[in-house]
């Protein structure tokens, strides 16, 4: 089921990358890749993405930054970004959060951390999808369900 | 307030932490429920259901992780979330924590977004699972009903008129009219059936309005029984209706109609061949209630338990193995509450049942 689930990932430290998408692979999750902001938006606009892990400090363009932009637009606005961000940088997990982060990953990372927190959060879209398509598909077959009950009343009626 | 409703029992042996994190979510709006130890928690478990449970690792005696294992072996408390607080210095620790059943985990101290974020996310995860696996049965209720509870009867009324069309039965023969009057009863049942479906349906869409008005209680009655004469008749059962013409109460006649239809035909469903059925009504305090009192094979403690308290989809065949779908009691049960009213069983197995709905009286205003 990973296998659907597009990832991308934006860190200017090479090594970084290197590390989460061996992490990410071993789960079979597919894996975009960037190392500053604007091309993290250039792929956005032309990809399908699920979940964006983003790093902080970044030249160029924060990754505040991208993530406000992206928060500003109707088609990325609802995918969910996690913050990559030292423990001990405070300020910078509040400010992840009010800029529209859904939440963090601490550096070094921990495999289990990672998982965990992007496995909840694909999971959390993943039911969000979900719940929008069932409840149209719920909402059409009862549409359907009861214009045949109304009309199997009448005919009833009729024969009465 | 917002997140007003959500339960969460945090367990923690250090008080200042339980009051601290107790003190962030209540101004988040949540309801909160603490324990010291993990047996406090187990023991509080027995007889709540919270909707997340915040968990520290490190306690005396049982650890988080126990705890966590125990309940995730519960069948009813294995759905919970579990998010681990941890000391920094635990961190290795959480590949234990997610081995356990945890589905997060909060590094202490902890900052207050984080902690909020993590709870909120986590509760609607578990929530939205919940309605899409509810919304999935609904729709598989939808589809069984479709399946069993109509076509058949259909099939069977179609095939009874193609062998009466075949001729070869004399019209003025005792057979013919036999045949004629079971028809008549299917087409009757299915009928209820239909009209239940119908009223459902509108309930799921939230298209059903009630509007309780003061209204008369007596042809509301004779109306439903009406439509169940053929089905006393074949079953040779007696009913009785002593319920004064002038008598009302307040409540919404369509659905009210959809509730007596409802116990009306259970009642004949499950009384068997020669028996009686009565209809009562008496004023006690603010209330009219109108009892339905029958000889049928009534129902046991635990049925009954199960169908009016904890709101089972319950379905058993009648005494001349008619069909049911488990919408009847469900219908009856929601509508009275929709009406302001509540309903009252009595039954004993083996000698009837007395189901009793309770109508705000219109006589006090």
């Amino acid at each position: 089921m990973n296998e659907d689930i597009n990832i991308l990932v934006v860190d200017d430290n090479q090594e970084n990358l290197k590390v989460i998408s061996s992490f990410l692979k071993e789960k079979q999750y597919r894996i975009a890749l960037a190392t500053d902001g604007l091309s993290a938006l250039k792929i956005l606009e032309n990809n399908k993405i699920d979940l964006i892990l983003l790093d902080i400090m970044m030249p160029g363009m924060d990754g505040f930054e991208v993530c406000r932009i992206l928060k500003e637009k109707q088609e990325t606005k609802d995918i969910p970004v996690l913050f990559l961000t030292a423990r001990t940088e405070t300020d910078d997990i509040v400010k992840g959060f009010q800029v529209g982060g859904v939440d963090y990953i601490t550096k070094p990372f921990k495999k289990e951390e990672l998982y965990a927190r992007v496995n909840n959060h694909v999971q959390l879209k993943l039911v969000r999808d979900c719940l929008i398509k069932s409840e149209l598909d719920t909402k059409k077959s009862r549409d359907y369900f009861m214009r045949t009950l109304y009309e199997l009343a009448k005919i009833m009626e009729r024969n009465k | 307030m917002k997140n007003s409703g959500d339960l969460l029992l945090i367990v923690d042996d250090n008080m200042l932490n339980l009051q601290l994190t107790a003190g962030l979510l209540k101004e988040e709006g949540y309801l909160i429920s603490l324990a010291q130890d993990g047996q406090a928690a187990l023991s509080q478990l027995e007889h709540m259901l919270p909707d997340l449970i915040l968990l520290d690792i490190m306690m005396p005696g049982m650890d988080g992780f126990e705890v966590c294992r125990i309940l995730k072996k519960d069948p009813k408390l294995f759905e919970i979330p579990v998010i681990f607080l941890t000391a920094k210095k635990e961190t290795e620790d959480l590949a234990e924590g997610f081995n356990v059943g945890g589905v997060d985990y909060i590094t202490k101290p902890f900052i207050r977004e984080e902690l909020i974020v993590r709870v909120k996310n986590h509760l609607e995860l578990s929530k939205s699972k919940k309605k899409v696996i509810e919304m999935n049965r609904t729709r598989d209720k939808l589809y069984s009903v479709i399946a069993h509870d109509i076509r058949s009867p259909f099939s069977n009324i179609v095939l009874t008129l193609n062998t009466l069309a075949g001729g070869f039965l004399d019209p003025a023969s005792g057979e013919f009219m036999e045949i004629i009057k079971t028809l008549e009863k299917s087409a009757n049942e299915t009928r209820i059936l239909i009209d239940n479906l119908l009223d459902w349906t509108r309930l799921q869409n939230d298209n059903l309005t009630i509007e309780a008005t003061p209204n008369k209680i007596y042809p509301v009655i004779t109306q439903c029984l009406y439509l169940l004469k053929g089905s006393c008749d074949s079953k040779n059962i007696k009913v009785e209706v002593d319920i004064p013409e002038e008598l009302s109460a307040v409540f919404d006649e369509r659905s009210m109609k959809s509730v007596f239809r409802n116990i009306l035909f259970n009642a004949v469903k499950f009384t068997p061949v020669n028996g009686e059925i009565r209809v009562r009504a008496s004023i006690v305090d603010k209330y009219v209630i109108i009892s339905v009192i029958d000889t049928g094979v009534g129902m046991s403690a635990e049925v009954v338990r199960r169908i009016f308290v904890d709101n089972e989809h319950y379905s058993t065949r009648g005494t001349e193995n008619e069909p049911g779908s488990g919408f009847g009691t469900f219908i009856i049960k929601d509508f009275v509450v929709r009406n302001g009213g509540k309903i009252d069983v009595t039954s004993i197995p083996g000698s009837g049942s007395v189901i009793s709905v309770y109508l705000r009286s219109d006589s006090i205003e």
